[in-house]
């Protein structure tokens, strides 16, 4: 296993990986914490931000300055844009194996098939982890330049709740990130393809399951992509957490499932 | 898939189906009734193959024979319908047990575009468990080790040919199993890989390759496999496929004289056809005198009259019928 991660770790960490996948989620997450900036204003509701006629919401100045202050654009807006990143990268990871024919070679040098989608798996958490601490950490100093800038009080982001906080979220948007991730990979497994696993993935995340949630009233609690929205920001609503948590984990653990059925036992033929 | 032994057993005296001993020095590659079948179309009917260890054994066979569809499943790429086959001594159901020691190139050579060459067998490397030394070693031995650090996707043809054979070499295999290698390589090229293999077989390794390219297969392997629209037609030593069909190749000075020259054999007794500009008569090499009497007597002036016996494409190709190798 160890073998298979770092082959696959070698091939991952390459510029176009870098800038493509660690680059984007960098770039999000400056788009969110300059929105949630800029667009702060006293007295304005905490939260998801007031809506306007148009243009951005309204968020709540005050919020900022509490222990949350510098995470809080990245769990919620960036957070959810980082799991769309993810899903490509799985995806494209996976399905190139197909575009470029390089499964079959991988597969005579380690024919033990799950182990080898597990070694790629482990070795695209670990990636799309690396790419969501290096756009927290650049958050966390884009953060500051704006609180500097705007006297935004950050007295409490230097607590150890505040730390905390960080690290919650960090590890909240990993989660989130890889169970998308998984769900690009069963897609990439199952059309042996990246481009329609990335179209299909996407186009149920921002489409499809918004419009299921319009007919099924219920689906906000068990609908992977409302599960995943709401634990990145942390609110438990309309689910407590754990519970979303748990949903959650049954769901990755059901695209691995997936996944490993379809790789074991579909021919090679690309 | 249970074989009919346990390879553990291998070291002793294990008596097949086919009254042949599997045993370590046993063949190198054994398919019994292997077919495949994709919905109702059978790639792969029932094929029973030997490829004997050390030394090189064409595959060769028309487009859509079955050749790429049987390495597949030798490779443990693709389950079999029926039938079973074994590698090394060791069940194909099973590839873990053999494929550290096989090294293959299927189709085109197949890497990531955008990392080097070295990094591609730097990967594969890491995967199959070899050293970097190893990397170096076999860069080296294709000629490639200069320009390792360019990009994949920046090699020619013949150089990811090159790599490819690379990456099948880095496991020191024991067998080598090659679909199409020359493919994309300058006659230099040709001739280097005709050494490489030459030397490989020569240490003992074994070398199953498939190619379209008979003058190779001829000047190369020892022992040929033709298989046609998923069923062998021979297996067996080069020279018996060569000895497998006489006949005489006759062009006349004027081709306008072929039909006619046709004709004349064929009121003689024996089967002929015009084919390709030639006339192709199947009678044995010794007729070739009478038939000069014959076109002589019809005033049609030969150009050429030699024996067919020699020509493995002509062979292989009566053997697989049209369609092109």
């Amino acid at each position: 296993m160890i073998r298979a991660v770092g082959a696959e770790w070698r091939k991952t960490l390459r510029r176009g990986m870098i800038v493509g996948g660690i680059g984007v989620m960098v770039a999000f997450s400056l788009l969110a914490v300059t929105i949630r900036f800029v667009n702060a204003e006293e007295g304005a509701p905490p939260g998801e931000g007031a809506p306007q006629a148009r243009g951005p919401p309204i968020f709540s100045r005050e919020e900022l300055e509490t222990e949350t202050g510098p995470v809080l654009a990245f769990a919620g807006f960036s957070g959810g844009l980082m799991g769309v990143v993810s899903l490509v990268l799985f995806a494209q990871s996976v399905g190139a194996e197909y575009g470029w024919g390089t499964l079959r070679v991988m597969l005579t040098r380690e024919p033990r098939r799950i182990l080898f989608l597990g070694g790629k798996l482990v070795a695209m958490t670990l990636f799309v982890g690396l790419g969501i601490l290096v756009a927290l950490l650049v958050q966390y100093v884009a953060a500051i330049a704006f609180a500097l800038g705007m006297n935004v009080d950050m007295g409490a982001w230097w607590t150890a709740t505040g730390f905390l906080e960080a690290g919650s979220a960090f590890l909240r948007v990993w989660f989130t990130g890889t169970v998308w991730g998984l769900f690009g990979t069963v897609l990439a497994l199952g059309f042996r393809s990246a481009a329609p696993a990335i179209g299909t993935g996407i186009g149920y995340a921002l489409v499809a399951e918004n419009l299921l949630t319009l007919a099924w009233d219920d689906g906000r609690k068990w609908l992977p992509g409302q599960l995943l929205g709401m634990f990145n920001t942390g609110v438990g609503n309309p689910v407590e957490l754990p519970i979303a948590g748990l949903l959650l984990a049954a769901y990755a653990v059901a695209f691995v499932v997936a996944s490993a059925i379809l790789i074991r036992v579909r021919d090679v033929s690309s | 898939m249970p074989g009919p032994f346990d390879a553990r057993e291998q070291a002793v005296f294990i008596p097949l189906a086919i009254g042949r001993p599997l045993t370590p020095t046993g063949p190198a590659v054994r398919t019994q009734a292997l077919t495949k079948k994709y919905g109702k179309t059978v790639a792969v009917n029932g094929v029973s193959v030997e490829v004997p260890r050390g030394g090189i054994t064409a595959f060769v066979g028309p487009n859509g024979a079955g050749k790429t569809t049987t390495i597949r499943m030798i490779l443990g790429l693709a389950k079999p319908t029926s039938g079973d086959a074994w590698v090394l001594g060791e069940p194909i159901d099973d590839p873990k047990r053999y494929l550290p020691r096989v090294g293959s190139l299927i189709e085109a050579p197949a890497f990531y575009p955008p990392l080097s060459g070295r990094r591609n067998l730097q990967v594969l490397a890491q995967l199959g468990g070899h050293g970097r030394d190893r990397v170096e070693e076999v860069l080296r031995l294709v000629s490639l080790g200069e320009r390792g650090d360019d990009a994949y996707k920046a090699y020619s043809l013949g150089m990811k040919q090159r790599l490819g054979i690379a990456g099948a070499l880095l496991a020191d295999p024991e067998l080598l199993v090659l679909d199409e290698p020359t493919n994309g390589l300058d006659p230099a090229g040709i001739r280097e890989m005709r050494e490489l293999l030459r030397r490989l077989a020569h240490s003992g390794k074994t070398v199953f390759v498939s190619s379209h390219l008979m003058a190779e297969v001829e000047k190369l392997c020892d022992h040929v496999v033709v298989i046609r629209a998923g069923q062998i037609v021979f297996q067996g030593p080069l020279p018996k496929l060569l000895a497998h069909q006489h006949g005489l190749i006759v062009r006349a000075h004027d081709p306008r004289n072929h039909a006619r020259l046709a004709e004349l054999v064929t009121a003689a007794g024996h089967a002929a056809q015009v084919q390709d500009g030639r006339v192709v008569v199947e009678a044995p090499p010794d007729w070739g005198g009478h038939l000069n009497v014959l076109a002589m007597k019809a005033r049609i002036v030969l150009a050429e009259i030699r024996p067919r016996a020699g020509d493995l494409e002509e062979t292989v190709l009566s053997m697989t019928g049209k369609g092109g190798l």
